[in-house]
């Protein structure tokens, strides 16, 4: 069968994953039948991974060991303003990595960033691959426009873990653009509002002969549907405290159910003008008192609590338009994006600011993994969509450090990708043997405003007055927006380069170590032989304990090694049983070492026995 | 293209959920069947249906009492720990549920025999909280007149109970002996009985599991959570119910509690003791 490539919009809250079936994209539903999955990854108490829904639920009262909006630390260096609010603002531990990036505490373990997306990236991976019954290598992933070119590599990198081949990184608003089939459609400006569970963004693109420019973009990524939701949830803890005179938002339990509730409810109420909110013993303070929560809210409640936020939007759709010199009217379209769209009040606020019936999928949370669907196909199948080119543009410009301290822009912002150019550099003192070149982006003309993405050094230059030696360096980027510098001797020839990695955090050898070790996984997951033959050595070796248990019991009774110790080993046994009859290779994992420990043990103890009594 | 049902579907099936939490078990099956209706492939309507038949045949036979109309069960553990504070008899039984659940409960699930009263009756007379009435379900051991010895032999007794029925596949009452001394250990006057309590925990959580049967088996609500009190049961164990939607195994809602797995693990078999919950046989 063809090889096929899947579209992932890996969202900050939700990801989704979608296929190109004849002409049209599939939205592909988990197990649950959901068709989008939360981007949350935790660690049970017993050391499983939890990836999706059922991290979700346990989010508040597993908070330490739960990680979600890691797509607002991807590819940032620890010491980013960014990652510093992130810190302050969540239970899981965040600490600095070993080569300035962020790591993350779970349970005993650490993850990079890229590590935990790839988890949900597997997840999207394995949906997909039981809905197509085929295996799945190739996908094309979406990020936000204004993702730098570390983020957009570190998002890659969490690709490859996954033991994915991202064949293509795409702006999530192009790809909600080609969702609409705006490529063919449309020539002109559009805005795309995207507001999701945690962030907000908005674009404003220009389509010329299938080409996707964004000329503008900008947003809020602390602005998003969790903070309806708080609005909510603080509404109800209020009221309830003011009947009661108990906080729920203190008791880890009541706060899950809470937010939980709060949630479905608003969702509720983008198609129904009033909902009921019912949390029976929500909460008691002492014995056999139990108080229950029951609340009825409407719509033009929620959008009172909420008015603030969806006004800020607005607001920075304003700026954004303004900045960019661009009135409503010179708009062809104007679509919603993001989960958070569905409220009806958005809709209308957004359609009044831009003079327009905004365009809206029932599912605008799907659009952007379709579009990405659509991407993916016409990569991997230049007949599957003919007329179909996507350029993309530079978010940020970029260029190097001069003497000085200033930067010298190589190439401007907003320009198509893939492109290259070169610039000719000389030496700035007497017998310099070697320039080092510090690699920024962004738009200050003073280097330090900037955002530094790398460097390296150029030496052995030949000694000489300054200014005579020339040096060339050149910026290179790929379709995936992926920048590699370069610096050229030209007397010598000799020559230096670096990819930017630096701010994706991990080496080349940590990712290929990792996606070794996933690999691993993914096989031990995927191929269901390699489970099967597991099962069977793991079910051997539980029987032949089993088997031996009476015996080592008999031996071992009234020993120092006592009823508990053996009641430890059972325990064993029975989660070893469980994973052979659940047919579940992590389990499977998790149970061989100390199975085969308390094996080894029982075959000592039997001898052991029958020495003596032999 | 058929139209999508699946919303529908949902919600019938969520409806069927609350008529059988209040044991409306006809309605409950009618909605059902009208979600398998709507969809005959759906393995969850069609899990339900059989659920609901096989429940409505039980109570037609008279073998199920639906347990909001079942008379108020007293939890056998509140009068355990007052039986300990009774100075006259030198046994005390935990009750057979089998009496109190009715003739549904397995035979081999034999009474609790234990020994808890002290037969040092001076000592007794030394303590001075031994004059006073005492409540039948206190909170704490702390203020009746139990002595420690005796305490500890009870606890002794719970964790051979609880070996010995769990060796003989007896689940229902190795769940409850391991219960009961968790109790015991926590409500036990100082110097309490931790130590002997504390390593058991593997053991008690075998017999918890045991109790709870298969992992992928799913739990609903068979009462209204808000009845919980009644059972003695706590916010917990309410928590763990409103995670109850049919299609979470209960491994996974082990997992995905937050809890320790040890309490999550008691809390359900608590649950399922007091009959708050069902369990439908897993997904295929
Ligand atoms: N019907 C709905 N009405 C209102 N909000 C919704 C609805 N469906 C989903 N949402 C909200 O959308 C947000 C998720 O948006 P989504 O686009 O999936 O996330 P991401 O931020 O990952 O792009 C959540 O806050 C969710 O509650
Ligand atoms: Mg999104």
């Amino acid at each position: 069968m063809a090889e096929r490539a899947i579209g992932i919009d890996l969202g900050t809250t939700n990801s989704c994953v979608a296929v190109l079936e004849g002409a049209t994209p599939t939205v592909i539903a988990n197990r649950g039948g959901y068709k989008t999955t939360p981007s949350v990854v935790a660690m049970s108490e017993s050391g499983k991974r939890l990836v999706g829904h059922i991290a979700k639920r346990q989010a508040v009262t597993n908070a330490e060991n739960t990680a979600w909006a890691v797509k607002r630390l991807i590819g940032r260096p620890w010491t980013s303003p960014a990652v510093q609010a992130v810190k302050a603002a969540v239970p899981y531990g965040l600490i600095e990595g070993p080569h300035g990036d962020v790591r993350i505490r779970l349970r005993d373990q650490l993850f990079s960033v890229p590590e935990l997306s790839a988890y949900v990236l597997q997840e999207m991976r394995a949906i997909a691959e039981e809905y197509l019954g085929q295996t799945v290598s190739k996908a094309v992933v979406t990020v936000p426009a204004y993702f730098n070119d570390g983020q957009r590599q570190a998002t890659k990198d969490a690709g490859r873990i996954a033991g994915l081949d991202v064949i293509r990184i795409i702006n999530e608003p192009t790809a909600a653009a080609l969702a609409y089939g705006f490529g063919k459609k449309i020539d002109g400006k559009i805005a795309v509002f995207d507001l999701g569970g945690g962030t907000f963004d908005v674009s404003i693109l220009d389509i010329t002969n299938g080409v996707f420019e964004v000329v503008a973009t900008a947003g809020d990524t602390f602005l998003g549907g969790e903070d309806y939701d708080k609005r909510l949830v603080d509404w109800l803890a209020q009221g309830f405290a003011k009947e009661h005179k108990v906080d729920l938002r203190a008791d880890t339990m009541a706060l899950q159910r809470l937010k939980d509730a709060a949630e479905k409810a608003k969702c509720d109420l983008s198609s129904v003008r009033e909902t009921e909110i019912n949390l029976p013993f929500v909460i008691s303070t002492g014995r056999n008192q139990a108080f229950h929560l029951h609340r009825v809210i409407t719509r033009s409640k929620l959008e009172e609590l909420t008015l603030d936020l969806t006004e800020r939007t607005i607001q920075i759709c304003r700026l954004t338009m303004e900045d960019a010199g661009i009135q409503p009217e010179d708009l062809s379209e104007v679509v919603l994006v993001g989960g958070m769209t569905r409220m009806t009040k958005v809709q209308e606020l957004v359609g009044e600011f831009f003079a327009r019936e905004p365009c809206k999928s029932v599912h605008p949370d799907e659009v952007v993994a379709m579009g990405a669907s659509i991407q993916g196909a016409a990569l991997v199948d230049a007949a599957a969509a003919p007329d179909m080119l996507l350029l993309d543009v530079t978010p940020h410009s970029l260029g190097i450090m001069v003497a000085g301290g200033h930067f010298h822009r190589l190439i401007d912002r907003n320009t198509t990708v893939p492109t290259a150019k070169s610039h000719i550099f000389t030496t700035v003192r007497d017998d310099q043997t070697s320039v080092k070149i510090v690699v920024f982006q962004g738009e200050s003309d003073r280097a330090e405003e900037n955002e530094l993405l790398g460097e390296f050094v150029l030496s052995g230059l030949r000694r000489a007055m300054k200014g005579e030696v020339e040096i060339e360096v050149t910026f290179e980027i790929s379709a995936d927006g992926i920048v590699s510098v370069s610096a050229q001797d030209m007397e010598t020839g000799a020559e230096q380069s670096i990819t930017v990695t630096a701010s994706s955090g991990l080496t080349e050898s940590e990712i290929a170590r990792m996606a070794a070790e996933s690999q691993e996984e993914m096989v031990a997951s995927r191929a269901e032989e390699e489970v099967e033959k597991e099962r069977q050595r793991i079910e051997k070796l539980v029987n032949e304990a089993e088997g031996l248990l009476p015996k080592v019991e008999e031996i071992l009774a009234g020993t120092p090694f006592g009823e508990d110790s053996l009641d430890n080993v059972r325990l064993i046994l029975d989660d070893a049983r469980m994973a052979v009859e659940r047919r579940d290779a992590g389990g499977l994992e998790q149970v061989a070492e100390p199975l085969m420990r308390t094996l080894n043990m029982f075959r000592g103890v039997v001898d052991s026995g029958r020495l003596r009594s032999g | 293209m058929p139209k999508d049902t699946s919303l529908e579907i949902r919600q019938l099936i969520q409806r069927g959920f609350e008529h059988h939490e209040h044991s409306r078990v006809h309605d409950a099956l009618s909605d059902w069947e009208t979600a398998l209706k709507l969809d005959g492939r759906n393995a969850q309507a069609r899990r339900l249906v059989e659920f609901g038949r096989a429940r409505a045949a039980e109570i037609e036979a008279g073998r199920h009492t639906p347990p909001s109309r079942r008379d108020t069960v007293e939890s056998p553990i509140p009068q355990f720990l007052a039986a300990l504070t009774e100075r006259k008899s030198d046994k005390i039984a935990v009750p057979d549920e089998r009496a109190a659940n009715g003739p549904a409960a397995a035979p081999s699930d034999h009474a609790l025999r234990l020994r808890a009263t002290a037969d040092k009756p001076a000592e007794r007379k030394a303590s001075p909280a031994s004059e006073t009435d005492v409540p039948a379900a206190a909170d704490t051991l702390e203020d009746l007149p139990v002595h420690a010895e005796d305490v500890r032999a009870s606890a002794e007794e719970l964790l051979g109970e609880c070996r010995t029925a769990l060796g003989e596949n007896r689940a229902s009452p190795a769940a409850l002996a391991a219960e009961l001394a968790l109790q015991l250990a926590e409500r036990a006057p100082p110097p309490g009985v931790d130590d002997l309590v504390d390593p058991a925990r593997a053991l008690f959580e075998r017999a918890f599991r045991a109790f709870l049967g298969n992992p992928h088996a799913c739990p609903i609500r068979a009462v209204p959570t808000e009845t919980l009190t009644e059972h003695g049961l706590d916010e917990r164990a309410a928590f763990l119910m409103s995670r109850m939607d049919g299609m979470t195994s209960l491994a996974d809602l082990i997992d995905s509690s937050g809890f320790r797995r040890f309490d999550a693990v008691r809390v359900l078999a608590a649950l399922r003791r007091a009959k708050a919950i069902d369990i439908l046989p897993p997904l295929p």
